[in-house]
């Protein structure tokens, strides 16, 4: 019995020995945002954002803070408010446009080695400044953080930006056959809206990829199960196109190790929602034709869209898992992925099938 | 043979200042009949010892002594206690004692059961006195091999027990052990079946409940067939049931009268219950001083809207409620029941509101606290439910200490208490550990009967 009640005293006597948080006491970071300063005294310094809600009001609260790390930004900012700041219910962090270009992974290292945040934190880039994004009253939204966050997960579910948390990143990241991208937001007049998508090599910003180029993008990457694509043929003809199989195959031949040859090629099975133009698509004929300038018009885009991957010398859309399966790992490192991404010979194919006109008569 | 000469006087010395013992005298036959007039049935002294007596001549004496009840009796400890057990001692010429069972026990009649009700099935519930209880065993269970050993506990209050089981389904090192602990009891009086249990105990520092009490026949009926043994105590309307799972406490005759898939769902329940119960108090506490990433950023605040008047932190808030509610319940057990509404009104709704309102506690803390109130009634045995209060303060101070982690040390600790405990050589939770697939037909589920059989 005494040993019991020693048990007892002892766990007793425990309780100030791990940091309690209670919770009245704690601000929630819900947004972080980093940007690195580029003119002025405190230049090459990165200035780090949050917002959090204030629960008793159910208004949001920034603070801001010029620091050299990113770590020791919260000790900084925690002087600045009543409220003891942690992290664990970060919900998606801005990175200026500037600050990407430099690179990110630093960043993305910090957090993804806190067991306090959840992995699924949200990454983004900021066209403009966080800061402004954040701090700024918007007549239309009560707390801006939750509307990123909600605009974030909604174009991730629509497919026309990728559903990008810190995990994934620090996957692409560290994957040598694969460049990581990100979802780019702008701050317009009256709100938010989401851009399309930015193209990292390794951690740092190289391109951009407005939205319907980001729509064709995940049709490579065969993601994009089902959803709308404006197709504008030309001036007079526009189609929305929207379809429901997207069967994406990549195919690699070797020879002798020097010409690689992908296939890459994608069956669309869809329907036609819309349709501006001349033609007569209740005539099968005409309905092939427009087939065929919608092929056409995708096998443009994604071009395009190799073209820039080239020119970057990065792989976003992961074409190197599938060369990487059909080497040897030696012949691989020599490779030096994706810098030879130009001596890889990229045929897109593209198959549309409407299989309906709906009903438009 | 011993033949007291003056018997008469020798027993009414034993039995000095007791005056309630009643003696009836029939002078011409020369036979003096002792009994104490409370314990014996009027009907039965009529019949068995007034009128056989009544106008007959002192030769019939001889024959009517040799009737079937009337038996013979030498020594005068067991005419004493005869005396004592409610029987009349009838003595002829002042040497010879014969013993009448006219014992008739003034108890109340069988009547529905009150805590262990059911929806569906048997209503009857045991009594106090131990012949009708067994008589509604007995009735259940029309086989010669349904043996019934009696025994006497306390020195003083010599209450009979019995000890029953089914012979060929129970095995005998069972009953062995069992009859070998009853025989070490060594105590003056006993009241209650459940004061024999804790008598039985082997482990009294657990807080488990660790016999099976019931107050149905039909229960105790279906444990003996399952080859447990089950004692019945003169005086208690209950009945015990050894060895025991944990899993017992869960089952309900309900799950066995309706039909299979309700009764699954309805244990399942039970189990859901169990967990609220044990952990939801704990939960808010952990949820409010350590682990607060894991609730959803909207019910968040809430959360902390509704803690933000609160000056206590929140274990002692918890503690202040979950005292709250135990007042409130003890207060409604001692009550009659028509107060005990009152208590239930002022309590739920006068307290909980007030308090809120008071910034006392939170209102989510409230919700929490009576879910979890609420749970622990669905748990159908009122012995396990006293057990699980006493886990769910434990978890909640462990939750105060360290968050999830102190629940999880807890629950640890817990199941190494409840998978060392042993009950009459069985483990507390077989069969789920030690595993055995082939009962666990009835334990976490309910099959269908036609899986029972082998």
């Amino acid at each position: 019995m005494t040993r019991i009640l020693m048990i007892i005293l002892i766990l007793l006597m425990q309780s100030g020995c791990k940091d309690q948080k209670i919770v009245e006491e704690l601000g929630f970071i819900h947004t972080i945002g980093y940007e690195s300063i580029e003119e002025g005294e405190d230049i090459g310094k990165l200035k780090v954002t949050v917002s959090f809600p204030v629960a008793e009001t159910l208004k949001q609260q920034t603070n801001t803070i010029v620091v050299d790390t990113p770590r020791e930004s919260m000790i900084f900012l925690n002087q600045k408010t009543n409220k003891n700041l942690v992290l664990g219910q970060v919900r998606s962090i801005l990175i200026g446009e500037k600050l990407a270009e430099k690179g990110v992974w630093d960043l993305i290292d910090t957090f993804y080695r806190d067991p306090v945040l959840r992995p699924t934190v949200k990454l983004s880039i900021v066209k403009s400044s966080p800061q402004q994004m954040l701090s700024k009253d918007y007549p239309n939204y009560q707390m801006v953080d939750t509307v990123i966050e909600e605009l974030l997960t909604k174009e991730a579910r629509l497919n026309t930006i990728p559903e990008m948390d810190i995990h994934k990143f620090a996957k692409d990241y560290l994957d040598d056959a694969i460049d990581p991208i990100a979802p780019i937001i702008l701050q317009s007049e009256d709100g938010i809206m989401s851009e399309g998508i930015g193209l990292f090599s390794n951690d740092q910003l190289k391109a951009f990829l407005p939205k319907i180029k980001a729509s064709v993008f995940f049709l490579l990457t065969g993601e994009f199960k089902e959803g709308n694509l404006l197709i504008k043929i030309n001036k007079e003809e526009k189609v929305l196109f929207s379809f429901l199989k997207n069967k994406r195959s990549i195919k690699v031949g070797l020879n002798n190790n020097e010409d690689i040859d992908v296939n890459l090629s994608i069956d669309l099975k869809g329907f036609l929602l819309e349709y501006q133009g001349e033609k007569d698509i209740n005539n099968e004929k005409q309905i092939a034709e427009v087939e065929g300038d919608i092929q056409e018009y995708l096998e443009n885009e994604i071009n395009e869209i190799l073209e820039i991957m080239k020119e970057h010398q990065i792989d976003n859309l992961g074409l190197g898992k599938y060369i990487k399966r059909k080497m040897d790992y030696q012949t691989w490192k020599n490779l030096d992925w994706p810098k030879s991404i130009d001596r890889v010979n990229i045929n897109p194919t593209v198959t549309v099938t409407i299989i309906d006109t709906g009903l438009i008569k | 043979m011993y033949i007291n000469k003056n018997l008469s006087e020798n027993i009414k010395g034993r039995l000095d200042d007791c005056d309630d013992l009643v003696t009836r005298t029939f002078p011409e036959l020369e036979i003096e009949v002792l009994f104490f007039g409370h314990l014996v049935g009027e009907e039965e002294l009529k019949n068995n010892i007034v009128q056989p007596f009544s106008n007959i001549n002192s030769d019939e004496v001889k024959n009517i002594l040799r009737r079937k009840e009337f038996k013979q009796e030498e020594d005068i400890n067991s005419m004493v206690s005869g005396i004592l057990e409610g029987k009349a001692l009838v003595i002829f010429k002042n040497s010879l004692a014969y013993v009448v069972d006219i014992y008739v026990p003034k108890t109340r009649s069988v009547s529905a059961a009150e805590i262990e009700t059911v929806i569906v099935g048997p209503k009857e519930a045991f009594i106090e006195d131990v012949g009708t209880n067994l008589s509604m065993i007995r009735r259940r269970i029309k086989s010669d091999r349904l043996k019934v050993l009696s025994y006497k506990i306390g020195t003083l209050t010599q209450t009979k027990m019995y000890l029953l089981y089914i012979e060929g389904i129970t095995s005998s090192v069972l009953v062995k052990e069992l009859q070998e602990r009853i025989n070490d009891i060594d105590i003056k009086g006993i009241n209650d079946l459940n004061q024999l249990i804790q008598y039985l105990d082997r482990k009294p520092l657990s807080i488990f409940p660790q016999y099976f009490t019931t107050e149905r026949p039909d229960v105790s009926t279906s444990k003996l067939l399952e080859g447990r043994v089950i004692c019945l105590l003169d005086g208690s309307p209950y009945s015990l049931s050894t060895p025991t799972s944990f899993f017992e406490f869960f089952q309900s005759p309900d799950d066995y009268n309706q039909r299979w898939l309700l009764g699954t769902l309805s244990r399942a329940l039970r189990f859901a219950a169990l967990v609220i119960t044990l952990f939801a108090s704990a939960f808010y506490v952990a949820v409010s001083m350590f682990q607060y990433e894991i609730i959803p950023v909207k019910l968040l605040h809430e959360f902390i809207k509704s803690r933000s008047n609160v000056p206590f932190n929140p274990l002692i808030e918890a503690l202040i409620i979950e005292s709250i509610i135990e007042l409130l319940r003890e207060a409604g057990a001692r009550l009659p029941s028509k107060i005990g509404q009152t208590i239930g009104i002022v309590g739920g709704i006068v307290i909980g509101t007030a308090a809120v309102e008071a910034g006392f506690t939170s209102n989510i803390l409230i919700i929490v606290v009576s879910i979890s109130a609420i749970s622990s009634f669905v748990v159908p045995h009122i012995i396990m439910t006293a057990s699980l209060r006493i886990a769910r303060f434990i978890f909640i101070i462990l939750a105060s200490i360290a968050g999830f982690f102190g629940i999880i040390f807890g629950f640890i600790i817990l199941l190494i208490h409840l998978c060392s405990l042993k009950n009459m050589g069985e483990y507390y939770l077989k069969p789920i550990a030690p595993l055995s697939l082939k009962d666990i037909k009835d334990t976490i589920i309910r099959a269908p009967y036609q899986f029972f059989k082998k």
